[in-house]
């Protein structure tokens, strides 16, 4: 597991020196936007069981954030905390609530979140300039250097994936992220247990929200322009076929879902409605047949394996 | 330890606890007996937060607990045990004990992430005092199994050692033994003994009479919400009242 990490880490480090079109970097921008938003997406509804469809909100509200800042010349850091910040801040305001009702009210409330953000970017139109966008974002300078070529924008998306990657990592690694699971699996247990479920929700909630607002801010300075279609439904389609794939609560499986499904479908040149068909139903065919997605099938049968020789042993 | 005064709490008009005063005293197993709806995991429901009582007041320990978040409550030290088999069932055993744990710790705010000596050192007491509790009831060496796929019996045993993690001062146990085989029936006796020898304070509802009888000072019996008597168990055996509401007129 660890040499295949390291494996997949010098891969992602020597890609633009191998990737040799334009269009083969633009996808792995892309990967490294997914990765973000498909691994801090995994806390809440892998680790904490709970499906969100609230996640192209956190990531919309970071890209206008970041937006409506750097045309006003801020510089890119203070734009991409400003989208962090606002997209917690709204995880927090959505998480809070939404996080004691039932499992179906959550979804039924994320979802609407998201719609909600959509309707608020196309009519705020004295803000956001509604379906117009906000378009002639600059280029975001780092350290003095500015962020001009494709690959230099991919190791600056790749550093946020990697960085995004590893909160992850310690986030279920630590005490908080047990809880998390526990939660997960009984909440009436958990909270015999003295573990309060709605603080460990929502801390995860908050951490997923903040995370997407981050590369709500990278996207929308890599293409230069942001509209209402960062809300777009296509989003979360895409983010639920990562996770669900992957398999939700691994976070290598999740990775590299993303990576996976941002490159095959361009590959496979389907446009972009029949991709949400094909979506739709790979997602069905998982959920009947792989509920805990690739690498939960293959931990399954590892379990199954171990248990058959404890067995035989005995 | 415990005080209990008035207790109430009706569904939809229908009185599922009446005015039941109970103490548990510090040390003793209290035993908690009644015919199958008189009431008793109700009250539990209301001792733990899990369910608010209509009137009456909990304390514990000289502390205001009526209607206090189940969370807040278990970290006061009152644990439940569930009748019906509750485990994190797709963790390992090894994280179904850390994480009932975790939250007892001295208060330890900057010493939660992982790979500080500081934590590691706590979970590393904490798995040791775990892995004892597993060994005395011979569920020694499955600390990486998924809990889930424990037997029945095994994952009762497992969800009692977890309650334990939480150094509780009053544990609640609700049917510790139905439908566990005899021989363990036999270990958890002693096992429950033993922990009160340490200074446990136990709080039973059974319904083995024999288990009840052998384990418990005193025993407390609900009918119909309704606590009809309280004493030591030779007393109970011969209250007139008791035998009603088992026999029936």
């Amino acid at each position: 597991m660890r040499w295949l990490a390291g494996l997949a880490l010098g891969a992602a480090v020597a890609a633009p020196f191998v990737l040799s079109s334009d269009y083969a970097l633009h996808l792995a921008v892309m990967a490294c936007v997914y990765l973000i938003l498909a691994s801090s997406l995994n806390l809440v509804m892998g680790h904490g069981g709970l499906l969100s469809l609230a996640h192209p909100a956190f990531f919309g509200a970071g890209a206008y954030a970041a937006a409506l800042l750097a045309i006003r010349g801020a510089p890119f850091l203070a734009g991409l905390a400003a989208a962090l910040a606002l997209a917690a801040a709204a995880g927090a305001a959505v998480g809070l609530p939404a996080l004691r009702l039932s499992r179906h009210a959550f979804v039924m409330v994320t979802l609407s979140v998201t719609l909600l953000f959509q309707i608020l970017a196309l009519n705020w139109t004295t803000v956001t300039r509604g379906p117009m966008g906000i378009p002639g974002i600059p280029l975001p300078a780092l350290l003095g250097v500015t962020i001009a070529t494709k690959t230099q924008f991919y190791y600056l998306m790749l550093a946020l994936a990697l960085a995004c990657i590893a909160s992850v990592v310690v986030v279920t690694r630590s005490p908080a992220g047990r809880a998390l699971m526990a939660v997960r699996e009984s909440d009436v247990l958990a909270a015999a247990l003295g573990i309060n479920p709605l603080r460990y929700r929502l801390q995860a909630f908050v951490i997923a929200a903040a995370w997407a607002g981050a590369a709500g801010a990278g996207y929308a300075h890599y293409i230069s322009i942001v509209d209402p279609s960062v809300f777009d439904f296509y989003w979360m389609e895409s983010l639920l076929v990562m996770v669900i794939l992957g398999g939700p609560g691994s976070v290598a499986g999740v990775a590299a879902a993303a990576v996976v499904f941002t490159a095959v479908p361009e590959w496979l040149r389907v446009s972009q409605d029949l991709r949400m068909v094909l979506y739709g139903a790979i997602l069905l065919a998982a959920i009947l047949f792989l509920p805990e997605g690739l690498s939960g099938w293959l931990a399954a049968r590892r379990t199954a394996r171990a248990l058959r020789a404890e067995q035989a042993r005995a | 330890m415990l005080e209990v005064r008035g207790l109430g709490r009706a569904f939809l008009g229908v009185a599922a606890l009446r005015a039941v005063d109970l103490t548990v005293r510090p040390g003793e197993i209290l035993g908690l007996i009644g015919p199958n709806g008189s009431g008793k995991t109700t009250l539990f429901d209301c001792l733990t937060g899990m369910q608010r009582p209509d009137a009456g007041r909990i304390t514990f320990r000289g502390q205001d607990i009526t209607g206090g978040r189940p969370d807040e409550i278990a970290r006061l030290g009152l644990v439940r045990v569930f009748q019906n088999v509750r485990v994190f069932g797709r963790l390992s055993v090894r994280e179904n004990l850390l994480a009932s744990g975790q939250e007892h710790r001295e208060r330890m705010r900057w010493a939660r992430l992982p790979g500080l000596p500081r934590l590691a050192r706590a979970e590393r007491a904490d798995l040791e005092r775990g892995a004892s509790l597993l060994a005395r009831v011979g569920l020694a060496g499955r600390l990486d199994v998924p809990a889930g796929l424990l037997s029945y019996g095994q994952q009762k045993l497992l969800a009692t050692a977890m309650a334990l993690m939480t150094r509780p001062r009053l544990l609640l146990l609700d049917e510790p033994v139905a439908g566990v085989n005899p021989s363990t029936i036999e270990m958890v006796k002693a096992w429950i003994r033993e922990l009160n020898a340490g200074g446990l304070t136990v709080l039973l509802i059974e319904h083995n009479v024999e288990v009840v009888t052998e384990l418990c000072g005193r025993i407390a019996v609900l009918d119909a919400g309704e606590k009809i008597a309280e004493g030591p168990p030779e007393a109970i055996r011969q209250d007139a009242r008791v035998l009603e509401a088992y026999l029936g007129r």
